[in-house]
């Protein structure tokens, strides 16, 4: 095995250019990759956290009052209660303008500054909460629909703006991968294929001496393994602390996205693409050493 | 050793009969000549017997096994048992003379324990062992020979295949040369030497087979070169 090791080495040397270009390649491809994955897995994250909290708010009327505001509510609690009209609902929370305010605070820090500035410009509101996010577009036709409530606001449109850009990140990266996994593929290919020729003579002895097609392949498969390889060491270089710290500044500028933050899942991603590209060279150099055998036999 | 029964071969690309209906018998530990002009099919021969090609009538036997049988890996198998010898040596220049030779131990997985004993003893052989370390380009063609005759019986093959083994070495050299084949083929190796020349043939004295635009033409136990 040493010696199949040190031919591929020197394979790859007598080929430097070929081999640097394939590995770029293949680092692009491979980092293009896990980003898309990660992004995805985001995206379907938030849709997920989006579903699971599932929520309509309705906004009271504008009382001058907090008594005035309370009777309100208790009105519109009591409308609630009626099941025939609202068969999911599973709960209903009253929550006084101010508390709303604070819990706005707690996610933008600055907010918090400005209260002595401005005046409170929430409203009272009624945090309804669903047992299925099915009926929900009717469900908030109905609350809307009760007297003291001025507006709802649910999340079906920006649920549905987020899945629709999945499906097309999707799409496009599927597309855009699919192109440059082939391009590493035939990168590989040419580069096993001028080694090969390179070593043309060597190759020759070998099959006339009786070597068979195992042995004249194993040190350019190696080398196709080798780059493919190192090509998933460099995106995992390249990925982890790009991930890590673009999610710690998102994380400031948005603080309510469900982002994946555990490394275990950000290394699972790293570990398949690492699989990826040994794969990939594996074949592609397989795919090269059998038909360049297969054309000189 | 060798059969050839009623053999022929048509290169398709250029539908050139390389042999035509060619009968033929080598015994086990005989010492063949294989004479003829360019192009009459010596080369041709050769490559059928290394099953580089494939007759396109008619069967090919060596050591008793029909090739038209065998597939990759017996292919492999099957040249294990051959050495070859080419006119331009075919020598990796990479590699020292020691290595060169140690090569073809390695293709054919010859134990490592036994590759310095084997190699060495080869190259006593052939007059070489003071040059273990030296490279291809540092030898004469005389010498390069040598390395791979020594390379071709490393591996102690049952039949000894010689494509115009003195083609470019001056005559001294060449009877170096034969005289080796011929200690060789004393130790009971099947030698096939395909040569055109007709100094070495007319001096030696051995069966000769001869080859004109792709017949055999004559088979002579008693040798001599007559075209």
């Amino acid at each position: 095995m040493l010696y199949h090791i040190r031919q591929s080495w020197m394979a790859l040397r007598a080929n430097l250019t070929a081999g640097l270009a394939t590995l770029t390649t293949m680092t692009v491809t491979l980092t293009m990759l896990a980003l898309v994955t990660l992004v995805a897995l985001n995206l379907e994250n938030i849709v997920r956290t989006i579903e699971r909290d599932v929520q309509i708010t309705a906004f009271l009327e504008n009382t001058t009052t907090p008594t005035q505001a309370e009777a309100l509510s208790e009105a519109v609690l009591m409308a609630l209660q009626d099941k025939t009209r609202f068969p999911v609902l599973d709960s209903a929370k009253f929550v006084p303008k101010e508390e709303a305010y604070a819990n706005l605070a707690i996610d933008f820090k600055s907010l918090a500054d400005a209260t002595s500035l401005v005046e409170n410009p929430l409203s009272d509101r009624i945090v309804i909460k669903l047992t299925s996010p099915t009926n929900l577009v009717s469900t908030a036709g109905s609350v809307k629909a009760i007297v003291g409530v001025k507006d709802v606001e649910y999340g079906s449109d920006f649920a549905q703006k987020v899945i629709n850009a999945i499906s097309s990140v999707r799409l496009f990266g599927i597309g855009l991968e699919v192109l440059l996994l082939l391009n590493s593929l035939f990168n590989i290919l040419n580069t096993i294929r001028v080694a090969m020729y390179a070593r043309r003579d060597e190759i020759n002895v070998m099959r006339l001496i009786g070597a068979t097609r195992g042995f004249i392949r194993l040190p350019y498969v190696l080398e196709g393994v080798g780059l493919g390889l190192l090509a998933s060491l460099f995106t995992l270089v390249i990925v982890y602390p790009a991930y890590t710290s673009a999610v710690g500044q998102l994380r400031t500028l948005v603080p309510f996205l469900a982002l994946i933050e555990d490394n275990l899942t950000v290394l699972q991603v790293l570990a398949l693409i690492t699989l990826l590209g040994v794969s990939l060279g594996f074949l592609g150099s397989l795919w090269a050493t059998n038909r360049y055998l297969r054309e000189v036999e | 050793m060798i059969q050839f029964h009623r053999v022929s071969l048509e290169y398709p690309v250029t539908k050139t009969l390389a042999l035509e209906d060619v009968n033929l018998h080598i015994k086990k530990g005989e010492f063949v000549y294989l004479t003829g002009h360019s192009g009459a099919g010596k080369s041709s021969f050769l490559g059928l017997l290394i099953k580089s090609l494939k007759p396109t009538k008619g069967q090919v036997y060596v050591a008793g096994d029909p090739l038209a049988k065998f597939r990759a890996g017996r292919i492999a198998q099957h040249r294990r048992r051959i050495g070859m010898v080419f006119q331009d040596h075919q020598l990796l220049d990479h590699l020292s003379v020691f290595e060169n030779i140690t090569f073809a131990l390695r293709i054919t997985g010859a134990p490592a324990r036994e590759w310095e004993e084997r190699t060495m003893h080869v190259m006593r052989m052939v007059g070489l062992e003071f040059k273990r370390n030296s490279f291809p380009i540092q030898l004469s063609q005389g010498e390069r020979q040598r390395v791979a005759i020594a390379r071709a019986i490393v591996t102690n093959p049952v039949l000894l295949l010689a494509d115009e083994p003195t083609g470019n070495l001056d005559p001294d050299v060449s009877w170096e040369i034969m005289a080796l084949l011929d200690e060789i083929n004393l130790k009971g190796t099947t030698v096939l030497v395909a040569t055109h020349s007709r100094e070495i043939v007319d001096r030696q004295r051995r069966r000769t087979i001869t080859l004109r635009k792709g017949k055999l033409v004559r088979d002579d136990p008693n040798g001599g070169y007559a075209i």
